[in-house]
């Protein structure tokens, strides 16, 4: 792509593992919008060296699963139609990937 | 001005001096008029749906069952399941998707005798924070159709602020109802991470996030929250807790100037000026208080919202879903639905999600945030164990359309006051402080976890202070 | 050819078959026996908005099995997310425990014993890791092929149901040796009720191989235990041919081809594997220890500690092990046992005879019902020992019957008559035979005992008495 910009190294990557695409001028946009979101998002990396446990779930809670959950068993059908349907198996392109 | 809250029509419908059919039927009819312009729906119930729905309730209600909200009309925001309706969360790529089950909240109002109208307009979903970035059209803001209602959930706010509903849920990633709130005069809480069953909500960044109720006065969003609130096996992030009694008359607000500080002016006086007002009574309120954490708290919640949303988002490549791309590959089809479907937005934040993740970058990002998160968490807790934190909602007035969606720095910024409450987990109130303009301008409370009575009590003594709930613009 | 050392280490992935529910939703685990995607919820299909939400099942049962061999169990367990796109994965990311970001799995180190029956003793090999995690739905490709297919077929009836993935240290001496290891967890893991490893599909073992100053090779899907000695055997062999023309082996991965019994290498990927792990925030950390208790409030009984029981009892070790082998046997042997049953005789009816029987005539030996109840064992074990009937009368006469009826023996019981009189009378008919006999010729007494048996119409006979006296009777002419 004839795109000027610094990133597009990265950005191909992600843009490989993500499964999306862009146009020409989006990437363009999208390069300088990266650059700019990376501008902020550096401000927490200065905290990457602090040891601190990181906090996943916010209150740090222990779960104890419950026994019954309630929830009951869908029709497949309903999300998409037929013809996406053979033998009851959902239809999916493939040709190995 | 005309003044209708929640409470006033349940009053109303249950002394008989307001027909649940003519109530309901004509909430259709303003919607009819003014969503044409404003665009606060992407979907809405039939009539002959409304008046199936009102026998059911006039049904339940002769039998005796004992209803919260019957006869109330309730809009919702259009990421969070509904099986009679299609659930969209304002992307394409959901296009046409009635979920096959209800969220455990729309179980819960549609047992309490609401009655649900529609499902509301809100950026793609759930990412931003001006209703700019929907599939299905911007919102407006009904003060100021040339300006935003705010975001995400600005189709409630807008549909509260107009007329055509009693009450509204949105969700609250980093202020999505309470910035909306604060544009349309409108009150949105956002619970303690936990109280609120999630099961039904289409995720943008789970741990952030909660469903989070909105109405036109404190007391309407009182009503709606006991509606809503509670323990949900099916959701493992549920808490099983019960808020916080409260029935002091006394407050102690803290004002620390990082949270109020940066706003425009007009926001700053106004708001100075309630706080002025409200003092004494009861109520001490302490200025200067320091919370120098602020400065990485935006970096850390787009850090972790952006991971998670990027985690969630992978699984719409269209094979289970009614809106898809023919491919030759799986490969080719998973791209073609995802690039054709995904606005630039979402596609943006699930690059930065990736990104954060992605080995090489995580432990400078998404771990470096995590890490933020515990310090500004225990901060927010020690400081809300004293006292009630008070601020600006955001920053800026309304924005014109178009005004910031053209510089993510810009938007990103508009949620610094309100993700602080997201990444601490606290609940946190946004209410009508006053007009600038004849545009509304809001006020924020933030309090410990489970101290959502208090928080309520404070909100409601300022509005009946103020006089300023129950409003409807344009009226 | 030249003998080089050699490591194997061990991935083996076994389906919580018997759990119950699916890991994160009440979808059944037992998917088999439902018609295409009939088995599914919000949950098990990824829907936005559905939660996935630990069951108590699952989990005590994968405790159960990390705590039977020996493991640190850590306080918590905690569930990450693994991503790739994959048309039989929901959400397009796996639920699982890795550790490196911030995952804790169910066990962190533990130790595999497993019992050598050519040997007669016991080998160990230590266990690196054991992690839960969520089996993704069946793919069926439109032309079989997975590279050439233009469609995928997907049933998500499997997707959801358990997995417990446990990781050896690449320290296996022999292939049999890793194939006796993996027969020994699916055992132990059987006993526990985790798992019917005899279900099609039900495991999958991925084995890596080192050779002496070569690289390390992993062979992937390996379907059952006699596949992964044969693919060990085979992928040694090809190791050690390429050393021994002085070639060098890479790291690579390959795949078994269990039809033409030969390891052939993947497709290379072109990019680093990335998958973006990281704690699911949907999940908070479970606390181990009152599941763990929960799960032993039941005692289980390992295939080792049943061993000793058995041995207790004088029984052999090679019949002992027998016994262990097939969990009814063992079952029923503790029982009839317990309630006065000769252990000697109960052990060579059920490990030897019985179970010969049941193979011949096609009999599934693990199921329960398939095995005659205890007090029937009884009775025949004290007819025995009350010497009413000798073992081979028993053994002939009333097992073969018992397969068809193993409810009530009595009506089985055959009427006791002399033998003496059938004797002469065969003898005096089968002069041929007896000729033969004088001759010299072996084969003629077992034709003789056999035609006595035939005259006897399932009566009690005890065929090694009538040898005896037919011996006599020859010797006597
Ligand atoms: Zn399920």
């Amino acid at each position: 792509m004839n795109v000027n910009c610094n990133d597009m190294e990265l950005i191909n990557k992600l843009i490989e593992l993500s499964r999306l695409n862009f146009s020409e001028e989006e990437i363009e946009r999208l390069c300088q919008d990266i650059n700019k979101i990376r501008v902020l998002l550096n401000q927490v990396s200065t905290l990457s060296k602090l040891n601190i446990k990181p906090l996943y779930n916010v209150w740090d809670n222990i779960l104890i699963p419950p026994v019954k959950i309630g929830i009951e068993k869908i029709d497949i059908y309903d999300l998409i139609s037929n013809d996406r349907i053979y033998q009851k198996k959902v239809k999916i392109p493939w040709r190995g990937e | 001005m005309k003044k209708e809250t929640a409470f006033s029509i349940l009053e109303g419908l249950k002394n008989g001096s307001i027909d649940f059919e003519d109530y309901a039927l004509k909430r259709l009819e303003i919607i009819q008029k003014k969503d044409p312009i404003i665009n606060a729906y992407i979907s809405l119930e039939s009539e002959e749906f409304i008046r199936d729905r009102i026998k059911e309730i006039k049904d339940d209600l002769a039998s005796g069952k004992k209803m919260k909200i019957p006869g109330l009309i309730v809009s919702i925001k259009d990421n969070i399941s509904t099986n009679f309706l299609p659930t969209t969360a304002a992307s394409k790529i959901l296009e046409n998707y009635v979920p096959p089950y209800n969220a455990t909240v729309v179980e819960k109002i549609l047992n309490e005798g609401g009655i649900i109208i529609g499902k509301t307009n809100l950026d793609e979903f759930a990412m931003g924070s001006t209703t700019e970035f929907s599939a299905y059209g911007v919102t407006k803001n009904p003060w100021d159709i040339t300006r935003v209602p705010g975001g995400s959930s600005g189709g409630s706010a807008a549909s509260l602020s107009y007329g055509s509903a009693d009450l509204s849920l949105g969700s609250d990633t980093g202020g999505s109802v309470r910035l909306p709130a604060s544009y349309t005069a409108t009150v949105g809480l956002k619970p303690t991470y936990g109280t609120i069953s999630r099961y039904g909500l289409i995720p943008y960044a789970n741990s952030l996030e909660q469903i989070s109720p909105m109405a036109r006065s404190v007391k309407d969003v009182s009503l709606l929250l006991d509606v809503i609130k509670g323990y949900d096996p099916r959701d493992a992030t549920s808490l099983n807790y019960e808020y916080k009694e409260f029935d002091e008359k006394k407050f102690k607000i803290c004002v620390p100037d990082e949270f109020i500080e940066g706003s425009e002016n007009p926001i700053k006086s106004t708001i100075y000026n309630l706080l002025e007002k409200i003092e004494g009574e009861g109520i001490i309120i302490e200025y200067g208080a320091k919370f120098d954490k602020l400065n990485y708290a935006l970096s850390t919640y787009y850090t972790i919202a952006f991971a998670e949303a990027a985690s969630n988002l992978s699984r719409y490549d269209g094979k289970l879903y009614p809106n898809y791309n023919e491919g030759h590959s799986y490969r080719e089809m998973s791209e073609n639905t995802r690039r054709n479907n995904f606005g630039f937005e979402v596609k943006k934040r699930i690059l930065m999600g990736i990104f954060a993740l992605s080995e090489g970058f995580i432990n400078d990002y998404y771990i470096a945030a995590t890490k933020g998160r515990r310090l500004i968490r225990d901060e927010i807790l020690k400081i809300t164990k004293d006292c009630i934190i008070a601020g600006s909602v955001s920053p800026v007035l309304p924005p014109k359309i178009g005004e910031r969606i053209n510089d993510p720095l810009k938007l990103y910024a508009m949620d610094i006051y309100t993700v602080v409450a997201n990444l601490a987990g606290v609940p946190a109130l946004a209410m009508p402080a006053g007009f600038y303009n004849n545009l509304p301008i809001g006020i924020q409370f933030m309090a410990g976890p489970f101290e959502e009575k208090k928080l309520l009590a404070l909100g409601s003594f300022i509005e009946d202070k103020t006089g300023l709930y129950g409003i409807i613009a344009g009226d | 050819m030249i003998r080089l050392k050699y490591k194997i280490g061990l991935e083996i992935h076994t389906q919580l078959t018997e759990s119950k529910t699916k890991l994160f939703c009440d979808c059944d685990s037992d998917y088999r026996k439902y018609e295409p995607n009939t088995n599914v919820c919000p949950i098990c299909l990824g829907l936005p908005g559905a939660l996935p939400v630990p069951r108590r099942n699952p989990l005590k049962l994968a405790l159960a099995v990390a705590d039977s061999f020996n493991c640190e169990i850590p306080d918590y367990m905690v569930f990450t997310r693994k991503h790739y796109f994959y048309p039989d994965l929901p959400k397009n990311y796996q639920i699982t425990q890795y550790e490196k970001a911030g995952g804790i799995p169910v066990c962190l180190k533990g130790i595999l014993r497993f019992f050598d029956p050519d040997k007669l003793l016991w080998k160990s090999v230590t266990l690196r890791r054991m992690n839960i995690e969520e089996d993704p739905g069946k793919t069926e490709y439109s032309e079989g092929n997975i590279l050439l297919s233009e469609f995928a077929y997907l049933d998500y009836n499997r997707s959801g149901v358990p997995l417990l993935e446990i990781v050896t240290e690449p320290e296996i001496e022999t292939p049999k040796d890793a194939r006796k290891a993996v027969e020994y967890l699916l055992l132990t893991m059987e006993y526990i009720g985790a798992i019917n490893p005899r279900l099609e599909g039900s495991f999958r073992v991925d084995a890596n191989v080192s050779v002496e100053g070569g690289e390390r090779v992993e062979v992937k899907n390996i379907g059952s235990t006699l596949d992964l000695e044969k693919a060990l055997k085979y992928e040694i062999f090809r190791q050690t041919k390429i050393v021994e023309e002085g070639g060098k082996i890479k790291r690579e991965t390959r795949h078994w081809d269990s039809i033409r019994g030969v390891t052939k290498p993947l497709r290379s990927k072109e990019t680093e594997e990335e998958y973006l792990y990281f704690p699911d925030p949907d999940i908070p950390a479970i606390e181990t220890k009152p599941l763990l208790m929960e799960a032993k409030s039941k005692e289980f009984l390992t295939p080792d500690k049943i061993m000793d029981k058995i041995l207790m009892y004088g029984v052999s070790q090679k019949i002992a092990w027998s016994l262990v082998t097939v969990k009814p046997s063992a079952e029923l042997f503790l029982e009839s046992v317990r309630i006065g049953a000769n252990p000697k005789i109960i052990a060579r009816i059920l490990a030897v005879d019985y179970k010969g029987l049941m193979k011949k005539s096609g009999k599934n030996i693990h199921d329960k019902n398939n095995w005659p109840k205890k007090e029937v064992l009884k009775e025949l074990s004290s007819l025995i020992t009350n010497k009413v009937y000798t073992y081979d009368e028993i053994k002939y006469n009333i097992l073969p019957k018992l397969l068809e009826n193993n409810e009530n023996i009595s009506s089985l019981l055959p009427e006791r008559i002399e033998p003496s009189n059938l004797i002469i009378a065969v003898l005096n008919e089968e002069k041929k035979a007896v000729q033969d006999l004088i001759s010299g010729k072996k084969e003629a007494l077992d034709y003789l005992v056999g035609q006595v048996l035939k005259k006897a119409k399932g009566k009690a006979l005890d065929p090694k008495l009538v040898r005896k006296i037919i011996e006599i009777n020859i010797k006597k002419t």
